[in-house]
């Protein structure tokens, strides 16, 4: 190797220990490893944010690691999170499966988890403490908002579909499940179809364009859940392109989404979305989130598991009091 | 050709970045020596043996791009046969990768189609039959005990799966470099027509390393799969794009006919060691992909073989340094 390939690895090398000039930090705070899903998801962007400023409020210093969806590279972070000896790890499981394993070596290595977003299954004994939506309410609070659509539009019969959140676990089974068992309790409403967008609002848009083709020789769709507001957004603008008719009446398509941000409240305040649910909700989740960590770490005692924020319909009638909070 | 084709350059490049990491960690104030490298080395399990079998078809100038999803459908092959039988599901897994690679080996040669084309298609189809074969389900693996016994240290820092992983390249490191299948593999990366008019069988040689990649990568998504617990569909991870990083920080040609796994194992653990030094220092992951972005481009500039040019030619006028 020659003198000047020695050079330009050094320097390329010397990029890569620019963290050698990260500011020294104070000895005595406590250090957290924050492992999440991507930032450029708005609901765990909207969280992170309001979760490192608690955090640097209550004097602890994070380490944020996001993972792209990719539950072998979080389950690697988590390895690289145990090495360093945090205080706590705090993880927003990816796949409930995958983190075990690691969740085992933190418990080995006396590094306490607390878990947020989402919840690891059948892991009481692995993790300190989670905070998670009450995903079976938020399926059944959604077909509610349905039932409750159907009837305010005189509807006998009616046929709906789901796009949902990565089918394959997590959220959205839980979800689904929830609001398949409200349906079936209704006889007169036919579950016709179920798609996996994978939380993608791309994918919903493209798969609820191919729904309307499909069933419009049929009647067309009564109704859509969509299994967030994202994806409720992307239904809307797929029904807009193909000319569906959004409402609650004969002919009309009602969708449903959930997780209000604002592009729901501005589809629900336009009639354009007939629902959409009051949870969960990141800003005030990252808070409370904090508030538990900052709790455990100074000894005193927390629950297993908190529920987010309580759950709600909202419809243009109660539309008001939640524009604030789910303005991200 | 890539100027870093012999196992010393790639070594030097690890050695940098190891040493880099290492004084940046020990003024960071380190955790667990021990933990990161045990972290190190479990990627390194997960990305080597995909780097490894990538980068021998790459040597044979042939590209497979279906790693990932032969992976992914040997993990749930692997899984579902496996809830009764691990070990079967492992040979089910495995077998699965080795039938794929051979399919592909097969039309590349026996159709004389691109290699891109066929690992294309194949990846498109793979990642399909995994959704089939699982019901698009994560599906967890009931076997606690082989998820904790592939997992559990052994010695500190290494586990059945990097073991497993340090196994494979020992052995393709033996076998290139001290059996004749080491020359006929570059002299059909090299210059197809000339080996085969020396008698090398180029076409086995072409379907032999499909098949490695194939079991190479299977093996890797079953050991994955056993190790997280589960096998999904849509992959547990993404591994083309750090299996490519590694086979050319490793001194694999793009062009073929150049390259080895002692320096593929070398490119592997570089990125493990960057990605593994970089979490432990906190560097966010934005931050972190621009670090090895600027890693792979160095290498392709270092590679450059007019700058060598240049530089030899300085040299042998007897001029100092650029």
């Amino acid at each position: 190797m020659t003198p000047l390939n020695v050079l330009l690895i050094a320097a390329t090398l010397a990029a890569a220990g620019t963290p050698l000039t990260l500011p020294a930090t104070a000895a005595d705070a406590k250090k957290l490893v924050f492992l999440t899903g991507p930032t450029e998801d708005r609901f765990i962007g909207t969280f992170s944010k309001r979760f490192l400023e608690r955090a640097a409020a209550a004097g602890l210093q994070v380490t944020q690691l996001t993972s792209p969806f990719d539950p072998a590279l979080q389950a690697q972070q988590l390895d690289d999170a145990i090495g360093q000896m945090p205080n706590m790890i705090v993880l927003q499981p990816l796949s409930s499966g995958a983190v075990h394993p690691a969740l085992v070596r933190a418990k080995a290595a006396g590094i306490p988890v607390f878990v947020v977003i989402s919840q690891v299954d059948n892991g009481e004994q692995l993790v300190a403490g989670s905070m998670a939506n009450d995903e079976a309410r938020s399926g059944t609070l959604a077909a509610e908002a349905i039932i409750q659509g159907l009837r305010a539009g005189g509807k006998a019969t009616a046929k709906v579909a789901a796009i949902t959140g990565t089918a394959a676990e997590g959220i959205a089974p839980k979800r689904m499940a929830a609001f398949t068992k409200r349906l079936a309790a209704e006889p007169w409403i036919k579950l016709v179809q179920v798609e996996d967008a994978h939380w993608m609002p791309a994918a919903a848009e493209q798969i609820a364009g191919q729904l309307f083709a499909r069933y419009a020789a049929d009647g067309g769709l009564d109704a859509i859940y969509g299994m967030n507001d994202a994806m409720a957004n992307a239904i809307v603008q797929a029904a807009d392109s193909a000319g569906v008719e959004l409402g609650t009446g004969a002919g009309r398509l009602l969708i449903v989404g959930g997780g209000c941000n604002t592009s729901g409240i501005g589809n629900v305040s336009e009639h354009k979305q007939y629902a959409t649910l009051s949870a969960p909700r990141p800003v005030d989740d990252a808070a409370t989130s904090v508030g538990l960590i900052t709790d455990y770490l100074a000894g005193k005692p927390i629950p297993a598991l908190t529920v987010t924020t309580p759950l709600e319909i909202i419809t243009p009638n109660n539309l008001a009091q939640f524009t604030e909070a789910c303005s991200f | 050709m890539n100027a870093f084709a012999d196992d010393r350059k790639p070594l030097v490049i690890l050695a940098a970045v190891v040493l880099v990491l290492a004084i940046a960690l020990f003024l960071r104030g380190i955790g667990s020596l021990d933990l990161i490298l045990f972290s190190i080395l479990q990627y390194f399990a997960t990305i080597g043996p995909v780097a490894l079998g990538l980068g021998l078809t790459m040597i044979a100038r042939e590209f497979d791009i279906s790693v990932g999803s032969t992976m992914s459908l040997a993990g749930c092959v692997a899984v579902i046969v496996g809830q009764r039988d691990p070990n079967l599901g492992a040979l089910a897994g495995i077998a699965t990768g080795v039938a794929v690679g051979f399919l592909q080996g097969v039309l590349v040669t026996g159709l004389g189609l691109s290699s891109i084309s066929v690992s294309l298609g194949a990846l498109i189809t793979l990642a399909g039959l995994s959704y089939v074969v699982t019901g698009n389900q994560t599906i967890s693996l009931n076997h606690a005990d082989i998820t904790q016994a592939i997992n559990a240290p052994i010695g500190s820092v290494f586990s059945v799966r990097s073991l497993f992983a340090i196994g494979c390249f020992a052995a393709a490191g033996v076998v290139v470099a001290l059996t004749r299948v080491g020359a006929e593999l570059t002299a059909t990366g090299s210059d197809r027509v000339a080996a085969a008019t020396a008698g090398v069988r180029v076409n086995r040689v072409v379907v032999v390393v499909f098949m490695l990649s194939g079991g190479l990568s299977a093996a890797s998504g079953v050991f994955l799969s056993y190790g997280l617990s589960v096998a999904s569909p849509s992959g547990l991870t993404d591994v083309l794009v750090p299996a490519i990083s590694a086979a050319i920080v490793g001194g694999v040609a793009l062009t073929g006919g150049r390259g080895s796994p002692v320096g593929i194992a070398c490119g592997a653990l570089t990125l493990c060691t960057l990605n593994a030094g970089l979490n432990a220092l906190g560097v966010s992951p934005t931050m972190q992909q621009i670090i090895l972005a600027g890693v792979l481009f160095t290498v392709a500039v270092v590679a450059a073989p007019r700058l060598n040019r240049i530089w030899m030619r300085r040299t042998q006028n007897g001029g100092g340094a650029l």
